[in-house]
């Protein structure tokens, strides 16, 4: 199991070209069907914004139980979980609109 | 730019125009202000002449009017709206630009030197016992300016309001908010600028900038044809000018919830349009004067400690599962 750590992209998450590059690093890892823990040691908040861009769409693309499979995230704050949450929650609304 | 810091050097001179600046150039008077200032909007290239800032008369002046003034100072010199104006300040109000250490910004805009580039490139967080003044820039290079934030302003965030973990959380998710809804607007004559004042008890954040402004921004993704409609929807969950791609239109109305949440103060300018929620819950809005882009403020009190998760309409759908750890 791989262990990411992203502390290394700062306190804030809230750049899309730090996002999509936390994007990048998840799908790469996960490409063979490997799990990974996504350490959030360190993150103090992150913008809904990259929560979308990078929780919300691996949702989409992997779908519901491959994405509770493969991913597991820990050390989250209670903010940040929310965060995260409403990010997935998002992205699964707007997919359901474009159908 | 002429200076005088005294009436009487300036008492004979005729102006053919003359912007004022209230009394208490605060929060409660800045809708004022903006009014009087938004003549220059129409000024573009005009290089109007015996035009003069009137700050004489200002005694009282907060992080906003600093931040106000600087805004709209460094519009009209960019836009070569005026030439060689004249400006005018009491003591009271210099004693303000010094305190938020704009004195040096805003003396180098009125002079139009070239230094005003590099000294604004280079404004930096300070912190004193009782309280912490951070200006940053946001400038368009968002990993540049996300690194630059992430050593400079957010660690002297986390360690001054380390006393209280839950305020620094929510604090923390207003600044995030704030740093991607600029970056997602921003376009290189935007120039703007995030600036935060606080002490023990409360913290102000404001975000200013000169870009499309809300209404322009929102205006092709709506069938609504009612600018102040279309400026209130901003507010609403879900609002965004990119419908399916990351953008979730979720961060005004996050400060908004959390702001309500927090008996604290939220102002918002755009481009003729504003929204006050301020203490106890009162709102009001609707037009004022023109501001090209968008002022944000939020005040936040310590008092009343809440977490993202009280806000009951954030999170409604209970089918996603995360496996947390």
């Amino acid at each position: 199991m791989n262990n990411l750590e992203l502390k290394e992209f700062g306190t804030i998450i809230s750049s899309e070209t730090i996002g999509k590059d936390i994007y990048d690093l998840i799908k790469k890892t996960i490409n063979n069907n490997e799990e990974v823990i996504i350490d959030m040691t360190g993150i103090k908040s992150m913008a809904t914004f990259c929560a979308k861009q990078i929780f919300g769409k691996l949702y989409i693309e992997l779908g519901a139980e491959k994405f509770y499979n493969l991913i597991s995230i820990k050390n989250a704050t209670d903010d940040i979980k929310t965060i995260i949450q409403i990010g997935i929650e998002n992205a699964l609304e707007e997919h359901e609109e474009a159908k | 730019m002429k200076h005088s810091t005294g009436k009487e050097n300036l008492k004979y001179k005729v102006f053919n125009r003359v912007i004022n600046a209230p009394k208490n150039l605060n929060i409660n008077y800045i809708k004022d202000f903006i009014s009087n200032c938004s003549v220059i909007f129409t000024l573009k290239n005009k290089k109007e002449s015996n035009f003069f800032f009137d700050f004489h008369s200002v005694n009282q002046c907060s992080m906003l009017g600093v931040l106000v003034t600087y805004k709209i100072l460094d519009f009209a010199r960019r836009n070569k709206c005026f030439f060689e104006p004249y400006a005018g300040m009491s003591d009271s109000f210099l004693k303000s630009l010094k305190k938020y250490k704009f004195e040096d910004l805003i003396n180098a805009v009125l002079d139009e030197s070239e230094k005003a580039k590099d000294i604004f490139s280079k404004l930096k967080p300070s912190i004193t016992d009782e309280f912490i003044i951070a200006p940053q820039p946001l400038l368009n290079n968002d990993k540049y300016t996300s690194d630059k934030l992430n050593q400079e302003l957010i660690p002297k965030i986390e360690n001054y309001y380390s006393f209280n973990k839950d305020f620094l959380s929510i604090a923390l998710c207003c600044f995030s908010e704030m740093f991607s809804n600029f970056w997602q607007h921003a376009i290189d004559e935007s120039n703007s600028i995030i600036m935060a004042y606080g002490n023990r008890s409360q913290l102000e954040i404001a975000c200013i900038d000169n870009g499309a402004g809300i209404v322009s921004t929102l205006l092709n993704s709506t069938t609504e044809k009612d600018p102040l409609k279309i400026f209130m929807s901003s507010l609403k969950k879900g609002i965004t000018s990119k419908k399916g791609s990351n953008h979730m239109g979720h961060g005004l109305w996050i400060l908004d919830e959390i702001v309500k949440k927090s008996n604290g103060r939220l102002h918002l300018y755009s481009e003729g349009f504003y929204y006050h929620r301020d203490f106890k819950g009162n709102i009001s809005y609707g037009k004022c004067g023109y501001w090209q882009g968008t002022i944000i403020y939020v005040y936040i009190p310590i008092g009343i400690p809440i977490k993202l998760s009280d806000i009951k309409q954030i999170s409604n759908n209970k089918s996603i599962k995360i496996k947390w750890q």
